[in-house]
């Protein structure tokens, strides 16, 4: 098998967003832009109130995916996954907006390393607070932002992407 | 299909996910269900239950003692040897199912999933039980 193409991670990360939602929440969500600079995100989603990151890591490519709730769409992602009324993000009922990343990232990770990358399985953190930005880091590689609508709200996933370091002999 | 009455545990370090879990098995018509937030919890409920579990739905990722090696220590074990056991999980490399079928898993679940997915993979299991 040749090198493995990195334009088919975001494609699958995107298929996996669309089926995640549809399959677990029946819910419709489309990504609709994707762009390298996160000054061009729509202005009226900026501030999120629920992260959720893991690292993406293999041979080749290491990097973060993350996924950026506002409260809105975070309440009525967990109304639709427990069938119970939510108030607010808790510390102990934010899991699922990890839980919702893990979906994404995982199933996505068995069409992509199909193709001949190795990413290994990972396990999201998540952070709660208010008006929480997602950021690139200053680093060399790349950063996608899907910015998505569903009928449950908008929301934020981010994809950033670079070689993984060469390991030194000892 | 199990019948109504079946003791399930269901296993995930994620609460949010045990309340899914617990919603779809309600909506598909059960109503005995215990929880567990990882294997080692969950094998202190296996032994304690009283009636005892009929049916054992674990997540594979979980702290202290994933669902595979619960899996690996319930059949291991001369009491819960046919113990039916289903792994939920986000896993799915080919890798990871054969590792869990050679394990003695009654079936494989992987997220995301629906109330029909369900419903037809413990039906599936049930099946492998009473054959």
């Amino acid at each position: 098998m040749g090198k493995p193409d990195i334009k088919v991670i975001p494609k699958y990360i995107e298929k996996s967003i669309v089926d995640t939602f549809q399959i677990q929440l029946k819910s419709q969500a489309k990504v609709v832009s994707l762009t390298m600079d996160p000054g061009l995100v729509s202005t009226k989603r900026k501030a999120y109130d629920c992260l959720s990151t893991l690292t993406m890591h293999s041979t080749s490519l290491i990097g973060q995916l993350s996924i950026a709730l506002p409260k809105p769409t975070f309440i009525n992602i967990l109304e639709r996954m427990i069938g119970e009324r939510v108030e607010e993000v808790t510390s102990e009922n934010s899991d699922a907006c990890g839980e919702i990343l893990n979906i994404v990232f995982s199933s996505s990770r068995r069409n992509i390393n199909e193709t001949g990358f190795d990413f290994h399985l990972a396990i999201p953190s998540t952070i709660i607070g208010q008006n929480l930005t997602l950021a690139k880091a200053n680093l060399s590689g790349y950063a996608l932002f899907f910015e998505c609508q569903s009928d449950l709200g908008d929301f934020l996933v981010m994809l950033s992407l670079r070689q993984a370091p060469v390991a030194s002999a000892a | 299909m199990f019948p109504a009455n079946t003791r399930i545990l269901i296993l995930d370090d994620m609460s949010t996910m045990r309340k899914v879990v617990t919603k779809t098995l309600k909506e598909i018509g059960f109503a005995d269900i215990q929880e567990a937030a990882d294997g080692n919890l969950g094998w202190d409920v296996l032994q304690a239950s009283n009636p005892p579990v009929q049916l054992v739905i674990s997540d594979w990722n979980m702290p202290n003692c994933s669902g595979l090696d619960l899996l690996k220590r319930v059949r291991a074990d001369a009491r819960y040897k046919k113990l039916p056991f289903v792994l939920l999980t986000a896993e799915a490399e080919a890798s990871q199912v054969k590792e869990a079928l050679l394990s003695g898993v009654s079936n494989y679940i992987v997220k995301p999933f629906t109330a029909d997915v369900i419903k037809m993979k413990l039906e599936q299991a049930h099946k492998k039980v009473a054959a």
